[in-house]
């Protein structure tokens, strides 16, 4: 199990800075 | 539980540090938007680069950060995140081609600008760190030539990034903007300073030397270190450190050897070592006296991390290292809990410590198992490779929680772990050892 932790980090991180560039455009342009 | 809310948080850390510099460029007064696409592309850049400098933290070998996970695990992370960041920083241009003039200078080189320069070369080196880090073996790349080309390469992609968003100069703007960026950049590739100056600056003090070196098996050698004027390494049985031999500890030229000496001596240690490449092939060419630096004690392949009413231990060949560090532990603090070891290799020679293996059945509950692939004639024990028959022979069936150990090959740990999983063995029950931290 402690193996697979590095890969759901890398997904998790990967997954969650993608909402934020996402997020981080939709804000800049909207105002 | 502990250790899985550290590690949470260090995941949130990350996450802050990766996502915090955008924050940053809203703050105040943002320049106008260009349009979702535009703004997404510069957002992955920025993201991209965050990571790039993290990559040289995660690696620094800080023992808060490598503690809930293990240094392996640390080390899994920063080849896996590598390839995000490589995707995030690739999509950043390949966005902008369509809806900037980026895609013209694609055929009329007179329109590049240095911005574009920049970023090209810095993604074409990203390219070379990430193939020759995937096929070190096909470029034939010594393992220090390796490391010092990938810390180099790596900082200057770091440089050639900041010169591209400084030259871009949107978000990038002002001196205010532009310094958040330049001391990320400094204090996260900075702090690989600890493995490289902070570090060998303090393995100058512990100096060890090497006591003796023996044969243990077939292409194998227990190697053994004895403490100059200090108390030595305290560590848990299981764990390894970076030993460097006949050479200062600035050298790039460390390797990761498990202990397999007990944790119950610190001032003098052992590592048995299989002969894998030109540093542990004659291994006995370091005459006793030599000196030797030791940078740890790293991992969380240890028993007493993992409490339980017995242990079973699996070994593949030299992975038997660590185990012996557990064996030998317990048989000094006269635990009385049962264990087995099924100890698998490819011929008798090939085994390790047979004999000490033996006495430690007599002084512990300890059964010992071994399995050969190419036994010698007469054998009588189990032949062929760690299969889930073999298992189903010898595994225990005692009350009460057992934790298994691991340590060996890839092919034989993967195909352990899939036959412990099938025999009902829970994952936080099994724990792996591997080898390839490189």
């Amino acid at each position: 199990m402690r193996h697979r932790i590095s890969t759901w980090f890398a997904l998790g991180a990967a997954g969650v800075s993608l909402l934020a560039a996402i997020g981080f455009s939709l804000l800049i342009n909207a105002v | 539980m502990q250790f899985a809310v550290r590690g949470a948080l260090w995941l949130v850390v990350y996450l802050m540090v990766v996502v915090g510099p955008l924050a940053l460029m809203l703050a105040g007064d943002p320049p106008a938007a260009r349009g979702f696409w535009h703004e997404l592309s510069i957002a992955l850049g920025f993201i991209g680069l965050s990571m790039l400098g993290l990559q040289f933290a995660i690696t620094a070998r800080f023992q808060p950060l490598d503690s809930p996970f293990g240094l392996d695990v640390v080390l899994r992370f920063h080849k896996e995140i590598s390839f995000v960041a490589f995707a995030f920083l690739l999509a950043h241009p390949i966005i902008l081609v369509p809806i900037t003039p980026l895609g013209s200078a694609i055929y009329d080189l007179s329109l590049l600008t240095w911005t574009g320069v920049t970023g090209v070369i810095a993604l074409g080196l990203m390219v070379i760190i990430i193939v020759t880090s995937m096929w070190t073996e096909r470029f034939k790349l010594a393992y220090e030539w390796w490391r010092l080309t990938h810390g180099l390469l790596g900082v200057a992609v770091i440089v050639l990034s900041l010169v591209h968003i400084r030259l871009s100069g949107y978000y990038v703007d002002t001196a205010f903007r532009f310094g958040v960026w330049v001391v990320l950049m400094v204090v996260l590739v900075g702090s690989y300073a600890k493995v490289r100056i902070y570090q060998p600056l303090r393995l100058l003090r512990r100096p060890w030397v090497v006591e003796a070196v023996e044969s243990t098996a077939e292409d194998a050698w227990e190697l053994t270190l004895r403490a100059e004027g200090h108390d030595g390494v305290h560590f848990q049985p299981g764990q390894f450190a970076w030993v460097t031999l006949d050479t200062s500890p600035f050298a790039i030229r460390e390797h990761p050897f498990s202990f397999s000496s007990s944790a119950e001596r610190s001032d003098r240690v052992s590592f048995t070592v299989k002969e894998l490449g030109d540093f542990t092939t004659g291994l006995n060419r370091f005459e006793p006296g030599t000196r030797a630096y030791l940078d740890g004690p790293y991992g969380v392949f240890s028993y007493e991390r993992n409490e339980a009413a017995g242990f079973v231990f699996i070994a593949g060949g030299i992975g038997i290292s660590p185990i012996m560090s557990m064996l030998r532990t317990l048989a000094d603090r006269r635990d009385r809990r049962p264990m087995v070891l099924l100890f698998g290799a490819p011929t008798w020679a090939d085994v390790a410590l047979a004999e000490e293996l033996d006495q430690l059945s007599q002084q512990l509950d300890l059964t010992v198992v071994y399995v050969l692939e190419d036994p010698p004639e007469g054998w009588r024990g189990e032949t062929g490779v760690l299969s889930s028959d073999v298992l189903d022979r010898h595994l225990p069936d005692w009350p009460g929680g057992t934790q298994y150990f691991v340590c060996g090959p890839d092919a034989m740990m993967d195909a352990v772990e899939g036959s412990l999983l099938e025999r009902g063995v829970t994952e936080d029950h099994i724990n792996l050892e591997r080898f390839d931290l490189t």
